[in-house]
């Protein structure tokens, strides 16, 4: 049976990229390309990602060579319980495999929410000025220019940052990144 | 792409006021005009290397020359002025491909004679090369000062008046204010000094000016 036949040409072309980022959608057991993709990777996104490509095609092959038998009508009843065990034995194999990398994913992923800023950020209030750094003594002079506004000028939130060109500084100055220019 | 952003502006070092740009020539070439010639010149996005002279060599006194930029720091629009002084170091070789002059500005032009530029040879540059023989005044122009999003104004009032008041005669802000290259005090912002700058900038093949108005 060709994939063709069963009006799946589109969603051959259109997922068959080399990326994982639309196997997703083989959990619920898709053909894609000239692999029928099996609801094996139940696994979250992260899991998926772990999963090396190869692997997915080879249980993928196997499972769309024994759809193709069942429905051509060429396959035997040892035949279907010779591939079922094979993808079963494969599944167990995929799951203890990653499960490893699947837990420092989800442990990963979930310290991420949870991390805490050491250092707390620049007040949103800072009176920001931009320069472009056209040499290495142009922060030397900002420094104690800044010392001069925040401790002789009473301008406390006064800080400046460093552009590498006047392009970006003038991006900035328009996205209100910076206040002065 | 065109951009409108209403700009105010808050002041300027008092060097960055009437900036001048110098056309320089090679003494071993009589020249009577610019016409024909091939002239060296800075960054192709440094206003006093490359922007005005190009403009006011080639449309306002409609020379027909050839301007050559000395690409070097882009971004930086001239800032460093590296490609000022390569167009200087290559009018100074003997065997440079026909190059004639170079336009750069007075203050390059200053520190290279002094000798302040360890690439330059300074008598040889003297020897060979000379300021403004064919009677070419460049105009001045205002250099850069800060900006500030109109809509920002209020924000800022507090730098405006902290950065005016910053006095030469006081040893401590004097430091910094001569590390800032000020000679004697940071000026109010003004316009016309921007003028020359606003018609190279429209000149075809440059990128278009901000418009920008003066806080009150």
């Amino acid at each position: 049976m060709h994939e063709a036949a069963l009006g799946l040409d589109h969603a051959a072309r259109q997922y068959d990229d080399g990326c994982h980022r639309n196997w997703t959608d083989h959990c619920f057991g898709r053909f894609v390309g000239s692999y029928y993709c099996l609801p094996i990777p139940r696994y979250s996104l992260d899991r998926i990602y772990s999963i090396p490509d190869r692997i997915i095609k080879w249980v993928s092959t196997l499972a769309f060579e024994l759809i193709r038998q069942v429905c051509t009508g060429t396959a035997t009843k040892r035949d279907i319980i010779g591939q079922s065990a094979r993808m079963m034995m494969l599944r167990q194999s995929l799951r203890s495999t990653t499960k490893g990398s699947c837990r420092a994913l989800s442990r990963a992923a979930s310290s991420n929410h949870q991390r805490k800023l050491l250092f707390q950020p620049a007040p949103s209030n800072t009176l920001l000025l931009g320069c472009v750094s056209y040499d290495s003594s142009v922060s030397d002079i900002w420094d104690q220019l800044k010392s001069h506004f925040v401790n002789k000028g009473g301008i406390p939130n006064f800080d400046y940052v460093l552009f590498s060109n006047y392009e970006q500084q003038v991006r900035a100055l328009l996205n209100s990144h910076i206040d002065i220019a | 792409m065109e951009v409108h952003a209403p700009i105010v502006s808050l002041g300027m070092r008092d060097v960055d006021r009437d900036f001048e740009t110098i056309c320089v020539t090679r003494k071993d070439v009589n020249l009577s005009s610019l016409d024909g010639t091939k002239i060296l010149a800075g960054a192709s996005d440094s206003p006093q290397g490359y922007w005005i002279p190009n403009y006011y060599i080639k449309e306002v006194m409609n020379s027909e020359c050839q301007i050559f930029p000395q690409d070097h720091d882009l971004g930086k629009h001239g800032d460093t002025a590296i490609g000022e002084v390569n167009a200087l170091k290559k009018l100074l070789d003997d065997n440079n491909g026909g190059f004639q002059g170079a336009v750069l500005s007075q203050m390059m032009w200053d520190r290279a004679t002094a000798g302040h530029l360890p690439s330059i040879d300074a008598q040889k540059l003297q020897d060979v090369v000379s300021k403004n023989n064919l009677g070419i005044e460049l105009p001045n122009f205002d250099h850069c000062q800060f900006d500030v999003l109109e809509s920002n104004q209020l924000k800022v009032q507090d730098f405006y008046s902290v950065l005016h008041s910053m006095d030469f005669n006081d040893p401590c802000r004097q430091k910094v204010m001569k590390l800032e290259g000020i000679r004697r005090t940071w000026e109010k912002p003004r316009q016309e000094g921007y003028d020359i700058v606003r018609s190279a900038l429209g000149f075809p093949g440059t990128m278009r000016a901000f418009p920008t108005t003066i806080l009150k």
